[in-house]
């Protein structure tokens, strides 16, 4: 660079180079990396509901009892869900991890994770599942609105949630407000 | 001052305010302290609360790795200035989100730490718990501002209560403690008083009956028992002592052992004229007149022997103090005073009786006791007083008890009585017999005052001098007076002389009492004989008119003393000392006595000539520049600074616009110009004003009445008024129109001109060009005629004729425009050409064509004039072709040639007229330009001759004109100048 360089110039070397920074910084990290990292995160939020929502007295097995994440279908997250639980507990509940293969077999849990592969007979399984005091969760197309309660979307490389409160009601879970102030909260038919 | 002696109050009341002091300080001190401790803990617990909410809010948004919740939430702490910065950390101890957004890098600890004071500020880290598990970790920073406005505010109250608390104990001890101090501080008062004015009878207040009360009694009672004894010694004492005083002998009391005299009395000091204290310390030599036998030693001895032998008593003479002789008798005794040794001398006055004995002795009489306007006294050799009368007495103001026995010289001033003037005096009266003086005196207050003395000597039967007889009169008023109204006299004749202004004073008959120089030089000569009825004849005195004699009864000074006031009646005077004549302003006034009645009158008399010039200076000045003004040929205006009204114009101004001034004066542009120009002239003027400077504006329009528009040239320029400010925007404007028009011409021409020469250019270029392709035309066609005429059938034949034709004119054409651009391009320079040479020389040139046609020329006589030789014959041969030409088919032509010289104007005149067919009149000046053929193919040519003919004479500076009617033949009249400038 020469030692008179106009100062236009030198500013348009650094904000070209303040650009590129942010470019390279704005891209999360789990993009790079690919899929596992994405699912690692649900695992984490997966995880996190269980924290910010209250099930009705009696959902849960008697002292001691295990509190169980199910997954239905296809496992996609690739073991760090059972990293993400392993000695944690809710409410002195030790928290497991079910795979399930059919919505039958997710009866006793209390998180389900309906799996993408599932996609096809979602409303069976929502329509099955009706009733229980099961936090459904899920991330395929129109999920909430089919009648599950959590939808993971992913917007602009983050991941976030949307609540179908009436589902929940019906499910008689209690979402903190704080994790209602995060999400967005969709009424069914309308997602 | 030390504490010791600090006066009582201020010790009780230092005490007092010390003690409040001491129980105020230390509980104020722990009061803030503990206030300090109870703040910092609170404010930890209260930002700590905080951070716990925050901690609460936030959990989720940790969770669920939102950040823009987080900050939201600490976006809350926007309302609380104290807190300056606030941040969520995530579990792994990472910034996860900060407040404010613009936080510097590095203001947030790299990690969470521990809560606690550092720095200036308050740091809070709480964990964000959830669910028993850590997501990360709430960071607020506060400044110490709360805490040090608490600091503030205890630091305040502390000082407010000490300060009330003080101010307190102060009031209610300067209270309290006067219970204590006041008593003491009355005895002391009064023990002081007494100290120091040796008054017993002062008694202390007692103020109760405790034990400052008891000793006020004790105090009191004390003082009482003084006071008895000092009065008993002072009333004996001063029994005494009124008897020492009141004595009517002088007494003194003396040390045996030295003589010093210790005590005198009033007397003594009246006789002696010297002070107690001088007396005290005086020596009887001081007081002894030191003439023989009462000398020093003399006295010395008298008191020796009256303290060996007993009383003395012995007739003595005394010296005043200033310096009087008299005599007294002395009694000297022993006595025994305060239980002392002591010699007692009384003096007694014996004057009386001493001058009662020179009196007698020198025989004169008391009469002159009782004249009160003439100080008369007598004295003795030496100057003692022996007698004072009543003028003495009223003169100098001493009684004749005080002064008899002094010296005369007490009455001079110090100056003269150090020069030793009484004494001279004397000798001179002793020595010539009598002495006569004028001179200043002093009173016996002090003031002074002129006498006129005469002292005569007193002799014996024997010629022996017994002493002076003195007579004064007391001059001082008389002088006065006389000084006073010499310096009023005075005063008033330099006004008089000095004054610019003529005064004129005369009594009531007509004569003149004043007349001062002033008046004599606007008069032209001092008073004259006659009365009044004569003055404006004498003097000249005219009516402002100069011409009519001032008749009597109006003359100011003549009716001044007919009782009449005149006020700046101006007149004019004409006199041998001023043969031109004056101007004069002339107040006059009546002059009345006491009771009212004219005594006179005064006239003051102003030369006003100059004042008169000046204004008729002035005038003539004006009406010069009204008339250059009014004369110059451009317009001129002056509009008021404020509203741009006209308020002055002249005549140029009027003619132009059309506009007389009684119709412009008092309006603006508005009221006469358009719109858009008065705008334009407006902020023109505006611009003027506020430039200050003059404005030149080279091209403006304006709309006249009878004229049209005109273009003007303007300069407008400020007049500046007394102030300093644009009083007055004038304006000069010329009417440029005309000039502008000629200038447009003077343009044009100019580019006629160009175009002209570069036409010529053109066609001499383009007609020498022409002429070879076309003489090859015409070669190749004689040659083909030549070659193969034979061979041609007839038409082919007329072809070629035609062709031949047409080329013949074309190159005659080409010829006749070439001699056309030739006369200038190819212009020979002037010489002297005899004019009957060129005709002969055109007649021979011509002559087959004239005998052709049968024609001749007849020629005058020609003059010779200063002209281009080839040009002249170009000029007669082309006019006689031209004539030949258009001859009439059966007539012979004549050409007949004449000329006229004028040697006055320079000018020659040649006609050539012939009989041919003419022409139409219409056509007289159209024949002259080029191509112009009046009879077309009729007649060969190429329509090129008369225009070379004029330009030929436009060359030459002259002009070419034809005359003729059709058929009678044409005239063409050429005039020349004879010699070429």
């Amino acid at each position: 660079m020469p030692i008179l360089t106009p100062p236009g110039q030198r500013w348009a070397f650094h904000l070209r180079l303040v650009l590129f920074l942010l470019w390279a910084g704005a891209s999360p990290l789990w993009a790079q990396e690919g899929v596992p990292k994405e699912y690692q995160i649900k695992a984490a939020f997966l995880f996190n509901f269980t924290q910010f929502i209250q099930w009705p007295s009696g959902a849960v097995a008697g002292a001691g009892g295990p509190f169980c994440i199910g997954i239905l279908g296809d496992d996609p997250f690739d073991g760090f869900l059972d990293e993400t639980v392993r000695g944690e507990k809710v409410d002195g509940h030790p928290l497991v991890v079910r795979r399930c293969g059919s919505p039958r077999e997710a009866k006793d849990c209390q998180v389900l994770f309906i799996s993408p592969s599932e996609s096809k007979r979602m409303e069976d399984i929502l329509a099955e599942l009706k009733g229980r005091n099961i936090l459904t969760v899920g991330d395929s197309e129109e999920f909430a609105q089919k009648g599950g309660i959590i939808r993971f979307v992913t917007k602009e490389n983050k991941i976030h949630f949307r609540i179908n409160l009436r589902a929940a009601r019906q499910a008689k879970l209690t979402i903190s407000s704080q994790m209602l102030r995060l999400a967005e909260i969709v009424q069914p038919g309308k997602e | 001052m030390p504490w010791k002696n600090t006066p009582i109050r201020r010790k009780l009341m230092m005490a007092l305010l010390l003690t409040g002091g001491a129980v105020l300080l230390p509980t104020c001190a722990a009061f803030i302290t503990y206030e300090v401790i109870t703040l910092r803990k609170a404010m930890m617990e209260g930002y700590q609360t905080r951070a716990e909410i925050i901690a609460a809010n936030s959990a989720a948004a940790l969770a669920f790795q939102d950040p823009a919740d987080a900050t939201r939430i600490l976006g809350a702490f926007q309302t609380d200035p104290r807190v300056t910065g606030a941040c969520l950390y995530d579990g792994n101890g990472k910034l996860f989100a900060e407040y404010p957004a613009n936080a510097l890098p590095g203001f947030f600890p790299a990690a969470p730490g521990a809560s606690g004071y550092r720095g200036g500020h308050l740091d809070v880290f709480r964990p964000v718990v959830q669910g028993g598990r850590t997501l990360g970790t709430v960071y607020l920073q506060s400044d110490l501002s709360a805490l040090t406005d608490r600091y503030r505010a205890y630091a305040w109250l502390a000082a407010a209560i000490i300060t009330v608390s003080l101010l307190l104990v102060y009031l209610l001890s300067s209270l309290l403690q006067k219970q204590i101090s006041l008593p003491i501080l009355a005895l002391a008062e009064t023990a002081r008083s007494v100290a120091h004015r040796r008054d017993f009878s002062l008694r202390a207040q007692k103020f109760g009956d405790d034990e400052l009360g008891l000793l006020t009694d004790a105090f009191n009672r004390m003082l009482a028992e003084i006071l008895a004894q000092d009065r008993a010694l002072k009333a004996s004492e001063a029994n005494y002592r009124e008897i020492f005083e009141k004595a009517n002998e002088a007494i003194f009391v003396h040390e045996i052992e030295t003589g010093r005299v210790l005590e005198v009395n009033q007397r003594a000091v009246d006789m002696t004229g010297y002070s107690r204290e001088e007396l005290t310390s005086a020596h009887p030599a001081d007081i002894s007149s030191g003439n023989p036998g009462f000398t020093r030693e003399e006295a010395g001895l008298r008191m020796k022997r009256a303290l060996s032998e007993g009383p003395q008593v012995f007739e003595w003479q005394g010296r005043h103090k200033d310096g009087g002789i008299h005599w007294i008798e002395v009694s000297l005794s022993r006595a025994v005073i305060g239980g002392k040794e002591r010699l007692l001398a009384f003096f007694r006055d014996i004057g009386d009786r001493k001058r009662a004995e020179e009196l007698a002795r020198l025989g004169q009489a008391h009469a002159i006791e009782n004249i009160k306007d003439y100080g008369i006294l007598m004295l003795d050799v030496q100057g003692g007083i022996l007698t004072w009368n009543k003028g003495a007495e009223r003169m100098k103001g001493y009684q004749a008890a005080e002064i008899v026995g002094r010296n005369f010289s007490v009455f001079y001033t110090p100056e003269d009585r150090a020069k030793g003037r009484p004494q001279e005096l004397l000798e001179a009266a002793r020595r010539e017999g009598r002495v006569e003086e004028e001179g200043w005196r002093v009173r016996k207050d002090g003031s002074r005052f002129l006498v006129d003395v005469i002292i005569t000597a007193l002799r014996n039967e024997k010629g022996e001098l017994r002493g002076f007889i003195k007579v004064s009169r007391d001059v001082t008023e008389v002088k006065k007076a006389q000084k006073e109204l010499q310096e009023k006299t005075e005063l008033l004749d330099s006004i008089l002389k000095n004054m610019g202004d003529g005064v004129v004073v005369a009594d009531e008959k007509g004569n003149f009492i004043v007349f001062n120089p002033a008046a004599q030089r606007i008069a032209g000569k001092g008073p004259v004989a006659g009365g009044a009825g004569q003055w404006s004849e004498k003097y000249g005195v005219f009516r402002p008119d100069g011409v009519t004699p001032c008749p009597p009864e109006e003359n100011p000074l003549a009716k001044a003393i007919r009782g009449l006031d005149t006020d700046d009646v101006e007149q004019f005077l004409r006199n041998p000392a001023n043969p031109e004549g004056i101007f004069v302003s002339v107040t006059g006034r009546p002059l009345r006595d006491g009771k009212g009645e004219i005594r006179g009158g005064v006239v003051i008399v102003r030369n006003i000539t100059g004042r008169k010039k000046a204004e008729a200076e002035v005038r003539q000045t004006n009406e010069f520049l009204n008339a250059v003004l009014e004369n110059i040929p451009n317009m001129i205006f002056v509009k008021d600074a404020q509203e741009l009204r006209f308020v002055r114009f002249n005549r140029a101004g009027e003619e132009l616009l059309g506009i007389p001034r009684g119709e412009l004066i008092g309006k603006n542009d508005y009221d006469f110009f358009p719109k858009a120009d008065a705008d334009f002239y407006i902020a023109k003027d505006r611009k003027t004003l506020e430039g200050g400077k003059l404005l030149d504006i080279p091209v403006e329009t304006i709309q006249t009445r009878h004229q049209g528009p005109r273009t003007l040239h303007t300069k407008k320029f400020p007049v500046l008024g007394p102030d300093g400010k644009p009083q007055y925007l004038m304006g000069i404007s010329e009417d440029i129109t005309e000039f502008k028009r000629q200038e447009q011409l003077t343009i044009y021409t100019k580019a006629l001109e160009v175009s002209n020469k570069e036409l010529q250019d053109f066609v001499f270029v383009v007609s020498h060009d022409l002429q070879e392709p076309l003489r090859k035309i015409q070669s190749f066609g004689n040659f083909l005629k030549e070659e193969a005429g034979s061979a041609l059938n007839e038409t082919a034949a007329d072809y070629l004729a035609r062709m031949q034709d047409a080329s013949q004119r074309m190159g005659r054409l080409i010829e006749d425009l070439l001699q056309l651009t030739r006369i200038t391009s190819r212009a020979k320079p002037f010489e002297p050409v005899e004019l009957d040479q060129v005709l002969r020389e055109v007649g021979s040139d011509l002559e087959i064509r004239l005998q052709e046609t049968g024609g001749k020329v007849v020629a005058k006589k020609l003059p010779r004039i200063s002209a281009d030789p080839a040009q002249m014959h170009q000029l007669f041969q082309n006019l006689i072709v031209n004539a030949l030409k258009f001859r009439r088919a059966e007539t012979a032509p004549v050409i007949e040639v004449e000329a006229e010289a004028d040697e006055v104007k320079n000018l020659c005149h040649i006609r050539v007229k012939d009989n041919g067919i003419g022409f139409d009149p219409k056509y007289s000046e159209k024949i002259f330009n080029i191509f112009q053929r009046l009879n077309g193919s009729e007649y060969e040519g190429t329509g090129i001759g008369l225009a070379i003919c004029r330009k030929v004479v436009e060359r030459h500076k002259g002009a070419i004109r034809a005359a003729s009617q059709l058929g009678e033949g044409a005239t063409f009249e050429i005039t020349l100048p004879l010699r070429q400038s």
